[in-house]
C-alpha cells in the first residue's frame, strides 16, 4: 500500500473517531467540550488530534475532569462510536478499548 | 423625645450566638446530598453576603466573581479573610484573573465567558479538594449563552461537581424560573419586603433536597455586613435554671433606664422622666410577649431604689409577675416597693393591691394612695404600668380612658414613668397613642418577634430574648 494512501486511510479513521467524540461531548455543551480538549492537551502536552492514537490518556484526562461522573461521559462517547461504526458489542467496553476497536474498524472499512 | 434609628445599638454585643444560630439554619445547604445551590434575589438583597457565609461555613472553596473584589467580599468576614490568606479560599475575578490559576490565560478569554468558567472550575478543583465554588453572578455568564448551551453547561458543571466532590453555588438575579432552578438541589430566594411600611428581609426556602423545611421563610438582616438569620419566637415564661441577681443600669438625669441597653438606645436614652410609653402588641403575639422587657424595667427600677405599681393585663396572674421579679430581686425588698393591683380577690400578700371594680374614681384613689405610700418621703421614682384591656373589661370605655388619662397626668406631674400595654385593634389604642410620648408596636412576622416605633418613627427591629446569663436579656437588631 502506498504511504500517502495509508495516511489518508488513517486520517479518515481518526477523523471519524474524533467526530464520535465531538458529537458525544456536544451533549455537554460547546464550552465543556472545549474544556475537555484543553484539559487533555494541558495534561499530556499533545494536541487533541492525538486522542485516537492515545485513547488511554484521553480516558485519564476525562477521569481527572469529571471524577466519579466520568462513566456518564465515557458511555456517551462509546455509544456514539458504536452507533457510527455499527459495532454494537463495544458498548460493553471501556472507553479506551472502544476507541481502539472503533478506529480499527474505520481503518478496515476505509481500505475496503 | 427621639427614637434612635442607629444601627450601632449593640456594637459591643458578642456576635457568636447570632452566628451560631445562622450557621445552624444554613447547615442543611451543606449536607452531602446538596451539590448545587441557587441563590436568587433582586440587587441589594444580600446574595453575595449569603454566599460568602456559606463559603466561610464550608471552610474552603473558590469565589468566582464578576463584580466584587476580594477586599470587598472579605471586609466584613474576618474568618473568610483568614481562609483567603491561608489559601483555602481562592478568589477569581475579572479584575484579578489570577494568571497562574486561570486555564485560559494563554487564550486570552474573558473570565465571564462560559467556557472560561467551566475551565476555571475544573482547574480550581485540582487546587482545592472538595471545594465550594461560588459563581457570582451566574447570570452574567449564562446570559451570554443560548438557552440550550446554558442548560448543557449547567448539567456539566453539576456532573463535574458530583464527580469531583465539589459544591456549586449559583447566584442569580433572574426572578423567573430558569433551567438552573430545576437542576440544583437547593433554591433560596432573598427578598426585600415591607411590614407596615417598614423594610424587612425574607429568605424563602424554595427547595432543599434531603431535608425538611420547618419554616418556609426566615427573616434575616445584613447588619454589620453579616448575613444573620433571626430566631423564632420562644417561650417568654421559660424556666431559668440559675437565675442571677439583677444588675441595674443607673438612671440618668433626664431618663430612667429600662435595664436593657438596646431598648434604652432605641428609646433615645431610656424612659424620659414624666413620660408615657404605649406598647401595642400585634395580631400574632400575646400580651405576655413583652414579658422580658417589662420584667427588666421593673427589676431595674427596684434595683435602683425605685418602686413599681402595676395593673396587669388579663391572663397575667399576680403570683406569676411577682415570681418573675423575685428571681432577680430579693423578696424582702418587694413588699415596701412593689404593688400589683387587681380587681378580683387575691391571696393576702403585701405586694397585692385590691382595686374597686365598681368605681374607677375609687380605684384611682386607692392606686395613687398606695403609690404615694411606697414612693415615701424621698419621693422614690416609680414605674407605673397597666394593661389597657384590664381597664376595658372592668369599666366603661369612657371610664377606662379617663383612668388612663388621669394616670398620665399624675405621672407627668410626679416625674415618674408610665407604660401601658394595649392589644392590636383595641378602640383604646388610638386614644392612648394620642396621649403617649412613644408608641411602640410588638408583633411576630413568620414566627419572628419584631418591634418598631410608630411615634416617633423608627425602623423595624428584631427582638431576641435570652436567659443564658440567668437574667432576662433583650437584644434589638435592625433590619439592615
Amino acid at each position: 500500500m502506498p504511504t500517502d494512501t495509508f495516511s489518508e486511510v488513517m486520517g479518515e479513521a481518526d477523523r471519524k473517531v474524533m467526530t464520535c467524540i465531538d458529537e458525544a461531548l456536544n451533549c455537554y455543551g460547546e464550552s465543556v467540550k472545549q474544556v475537555v480538549y484543553w484539559n487533555f492537551e494541558k495534561m499530556f502536552n499533545v494536541t487533541r488530534e492525538k486522542i485516537p492514537t492515545q485513547p488511554e490518556k484521553f480516558s485519564d484526562s476525562l477521569a481527572k475532569m469529571f471524577g466519579g461522573g466520568v462513566c456518564i461521559v465515557e458511555k456517551a462517547i462509546v455509544d456514539h462510536v458504536a452507533s457510527l461504526s455499527g459495532l454494537s458489542d463495544i458498548v460493553k467496553c471501556d472507553l479506551a478499548t472502544a476507541l481502539k476497536k472503533g478506529r480499527k474498524h474505520f481503518q478496515t472499512a476505509g481500505q475496503i | 423625645m427621639q427614637l434612635s434609628d442607629s444601627v450601632e445599638i449593640h456594637g459591643n454585643r458578642e456576635p457568636s450566638s447570632d452566628m451560631r444560630r445562622t450557621d445552624e439554619k444554613l447547615k442543611p445547604l451543606l449536607k452531602p446530598q446538596v451539590r448545587a445551590i441557587l441563590i436568587k434575589g433582586e440587587p441589594g438583597t444580600g446574595k453575595t453576603t449569603l454566599a460568602l457565609e456559606l463559603l466561610r461555613l464550608h471552610g474552603k472553596g473558590i469565589y468566582v466573581s464578576t463584580r466584587v473584589s476580594q477586599e470587598q467580599s472579605s471586609e466584613h468576614l474576618p474568618e473568610l479573610n483568614a481562609l483567603f490568606k491561608k489559601g483555602d479560599v481562592i478568589e477569581i475575578s475579572e479584575d484579578n484573573p489570577s494568571k497562574e490559576f486561570s486555564p485560559y490565560a494563554f487564550e486570552d478569554l474573558r473570565l465571564s465567558d462560559a467556557k472560561s468558567v467551566v475551565g476555571t472550575v475544573v482547574s480550581a478543583i485540582d487546587k482545592i479538594a472538595d471545594p465550594l465554588i461560588v459563581l457570582d453572578s451566574w447570570d452574567a455568564i449564562a446570559n451570554k449563552t443560548d438557552r440550550i448551551e446554558r442548560l448543557k453547561v449547567e448539567q456539566s458543571l453539576s456532573l463535574i461537581a458530583v464527580g469531583r466532590n465539589a459544591r456549586l453555588v449559583f447566584i442569580s438575579e433572574e426572578p423567573s424560573m430558569t433551567t438552573t432552578d430545576y437542576l440544583v438541589d437547593a433554591v433560596v430566594t432573598l427578598k426585600n419586603d415591607f411590614h407596615e411600611g417598614k423594610r424587612i428581609r425574607k429568605l424563602e426556602w424554595n427547595k432543599l433536597r434531603g431535608s425538611t423545611i420547618p419554616h418556609w421563610t426566615s427573616l434575616y438582616t445584613l447588619h454589620a455586613g453579616r448575613f444573620s438569620i433571626f430566631g423564632t419566637v420562644r417561650s417568654v415564661w421559660p424556666t431559668i435554671p440559675d437565675p442571677k441577681p439583677f444588675k441595674p443600669i443607673p438612671n440618668r438625669e433626664l431618663y430612667y433606664s429600662t435595664g436593657i441597653p438596646d431598648v434604652d438606645v432605641c428609646l433615645g436614652g431610656g424612659l424620659r422622666k414624666g413620660s408615657f410609653l404605649l406598647i401595642e402588641y400585634g395580631k400574632y403575639v400575646g400580651s405576655s410577649s413583652m414579658n422580658p422587657i417589662t420584667t427588666s424595667i421593673r427589676c431595674n427600677f427596684l434595683a435602683n431604689g425605685g418602686c413599681n405599681v402595676t395593673i396587669p393585663s388579663p391572663g397575667l396572674s399576680a403570683a406569676k409577675i411577682k415570681e418573675t421579679v423575685v428571681r432577680h430581686i430579693p423578696e424582702s425588698s418587694l413588699a415596701p416597693s412593689m404593688r400589683l393591683g387587681f380587681f378580683d380577690a387575691y391571696d393576702a400578700d403585701p405586694c397585692f393591691l385590691a382595686l374597686d371594680a365598681s368605681s374607677p374614681t375609687r380605684s384611682f384613689e386607692i392606686l395613687m394612695r398606695e403609690a404615694q405610700k411606697i414612693k415615701g418621703e424621698k419621693n422614690r421614682p416609680c414605674f407605673f404600668s397597666f394593661g389597657a384591656e384590664t381597664l376595658e373589661y372592668v369599666f366603661s370605655h369612657e371610664d377606662a380612658f379617663r383612668f388612663g388619662q388621669d394616670l398620665v397626668q399624675k405621672v407627668r406631674y410626679l416625674g415618674d414613668a408610665l407604660m401601658a400595654i394595649v392589644r392590636y385593634g383595641s378602640p383604646y389604642t388610638a386614644e392612648l397613642s394620642n396621649l403617649s410620648d412613644i408608641h411602640v408596636k410588638l408583633d411576630a412576622i413568620d414566627d419572628t418577634l419584631v418591634m418598631h416605633s410608630l411615634k416617633p418613627w423608627s425602623q423595624l427591629f428584631n427582638v431576641h430574648y435570652s436567659y443564658a446569663t440567668g437574667l432576662p436579656s433583650v437584644r434589638l437588631t435592625p433590619f439592615v
